[in-house]
């Protein structure tokens, strides 16, 4: 489990990016991490994994403060940043020189993956290209069976097809035990996978909720005019009249639009945590 | 909250295997190039008919040349972003870390780089006894000339990358006034070891240091301790003092 306790965090000489942020996240889960460009989803990413230190206030990861990175935490989490290193060694030398330090890793299932990426264990690194190298480290990275997986950007640079296996490998991959972050622009790359959002702004986590909970407490409706609905929490233009998302008042849960979402949440916050509070729903 | 930072010798080795693999490349062009410069140092002895020209350059060049090699590649995290962040989130503990960086720097030092040079000298040795009839010094690594380059080098590879660590992270102004402050202590360090090996000039020395010089000589018990301080102290505060800069990196 991830906990946050009164977390502050700016860079030098800049402004507080997070402002006393308590958050707790269960683990289990894949949190989709959305946020304007400058919101600190990569630093919250960053924070995480203990290559940033909080200014005041904690993160804690199953007991452990990333800040002093300590082996058995590090063994535990893998992060790949939009900007990641790879050595000019072939894949084969490269698990021979960083899987041991990963003592859960899995020799058969790094081979599955490379295959199904398409890429030869005889592979020299540096000769790939960069959607190529992306899925090299994808498929270590999950080989490692590290429960927690930190990814910026995943899917920058991957091809259609690998977008798709990257799904899949997702999908395959997590189990209660695990857990997924990932921070995106790319949201249709990967809104059929995430079961969590966290939407930051502003120095805030605004929203930090289950899609499943989301899905139950709020509605998307046409309304084919482009008066705005009474009901609406927030709406915008779309083909045919406005689109809106609205607290859903009945007991169906209905497909939740993550760009509205994310807009939605930006208008106001507030209107779509209150609309989750919504009795008998956990 | 899990907070202890323990040494687990298992990960130690990783982290060598991995620096050595990382640093091998680099290490193989420097050793050339060390050759390259060692021949002609060579050529340039027998030129002037001066077999100890040799044996004294070999020392001071082949610990920068190979010296920067190594601080350089060992610590590329500190250089290039995303090694960075491959390199800090490597499942080992900082102090694993920095005690794998220092065993390198030490191996290198104290075993590898001198056992090239001598063998070379040896060989270069044989080489001019038998064609030229002239002596050729074998490279000795137990001088202690040598042994107090070692030991400045030991001190300024965990005084730099200290600089460069902590340069990582703030501001111009502090930066300069760190480097300047970093640069003095070098110095400092450099002249203690002019004064062990009594290579302190009296024409170009405050008569203050010669005083301290014919101290040291009269003394010896007084240079015997700074000598055993320059190894036992100095040495493993200077790493200590690297880690604990290194903890407080970031990303």
């Amino acid at each position: 489990m991830i906990e946050m306790q009164k977390l502050s965090f700016s860079y030098p000489n800049k402004e507080l990016l997070f402002d006393d942020v308590n958050e707790v996240m269960p683990e289990g889960h894949i949190y989709g991490v959305l946020g304007k460009n400058g919101a600190g989803k990569t630093s919250l990413l960053k924070l995480l994994a203990g290559l940033r230190f909080p200014d005041k206030g904690f993160v804690s990861i199953d007991g452990f403060e990333p800040r002093y990175r300590q082996s058995e935490y590090l063994q535990k989490v893998f992060l790949i940043p939009e900007e990641f290193y790879l050595p000019e060694y072939t894949a084969e030398k490269y698990e021979n020189i960083y899987a041991p330090f990963y003592p859960a890793f899995q020799h058969d299932k790094f081979n599955e993956y490379l295959d199904q990426f398409g890429i030869s264990e005889s592979s020299n690194l540096d000769s790939l290209s960069l959607g190529q190298k992306k899925k090299f480290i994808l498929a270590f990275a999950f080989a490692t069976n590290c429960p927690y997986l930190f990814l910026d950007e995943p899917t920058n640079g991957l091809d259609i097809p690998s977008k798709k296996q990257f799904r899949k490998f997702v999908a395959h991959w997590i189990d209660e035990n695990r857990t997924i972050f990932i921070s995106t622009h790319q949201i249709h790359d990967v809104s059929k996978l995430l079961d969590r959002i966290v939407i930051l702004d502003e120095g805030k986590i605004l929203l930090n909720e289950s899609l499943e909970k989301l899905e139950e407490c709020l509605i998307i409706k046409l309304h084919q005019n482009d008066k705005t609905s009474p009901n609406a929490i927030y709406s915008q233009v779309a083909l045919g009249g406005k689109v809106s998302l609205e607290k859903n008042e009945t007991n169906q849960s209905s497909d939740i639009d993550l760009e509205l979402l994310f807009n939605a949440t930006l208008h106001n916050s507030e209107a779509i945590v209150n609309a989750t509070k919504k009795e008998g729903i956990k | 909250m899990k907070t202890i930072n323990r040494i687990n010798w298992r990960n130690i080795i990783f982290l060598l295997k991995h620096e050595f693999q990382a640093t091998l490349p680099s290490l193989k062009k420097g050793m050339l190039g060390l050759l390259i410069l060692y021949i002609f140092l060579y050529i340039f002895s027998v030129v002037r008919e001066d077999p100890q020209f040799f044996t004294h350059q070999v020392n001071l060049y082949s610990l920068i040349i190979i010296g920067r090699l190594l601080v350089r590649r060992t610590n590329e995290s500190l250089f290039t972003k995303g090694k960075t962040y491959s390199d800090l989130m490597l499942p080992s503990s900082n102090a694993e870390k920095v005690v794998s960086k220092a065993i390198i720097t030490f191996l290198f030092a104290m075993l590898f780089l001198p056992l090239f040079t001598f063998l070379f000298t040896l060989f270069a040795g044989i080489i001019s006894e038998a064609t030229l009839h002239l002596a050729i010094n074998v490279f000795n690594p137990f001088r202690y000339e040598y042994l107090l380059f070692i030991n400045v080098f030991l001190c300024a590879v965990p005084f730099l990358l200290l600089i460069i660590t902590y340069c990582k992270k703030y501001s111009l102004g502090r930066i300069l006034v760190f480097t300047g402050l970093a640069f003095f202590t070098i110095l400092i360090i450099w002249y203690t070891n002019e004064f062990f090996t009594f290579q302190f000039h009296p024409y170009d020395a405050h008569p203050i240091f010669i005083s301290i010089v014919q101290f040291f000589k009269q003394h010896p018990g007084v240079y015997n301790f700074f000598t055993y301080y320059q190894w036992l102290v100095s040495v493993p505060v200077l790493w200590v003092l690297y880690y604990k800069e290194f903890k407080k990196m970031e990303a």
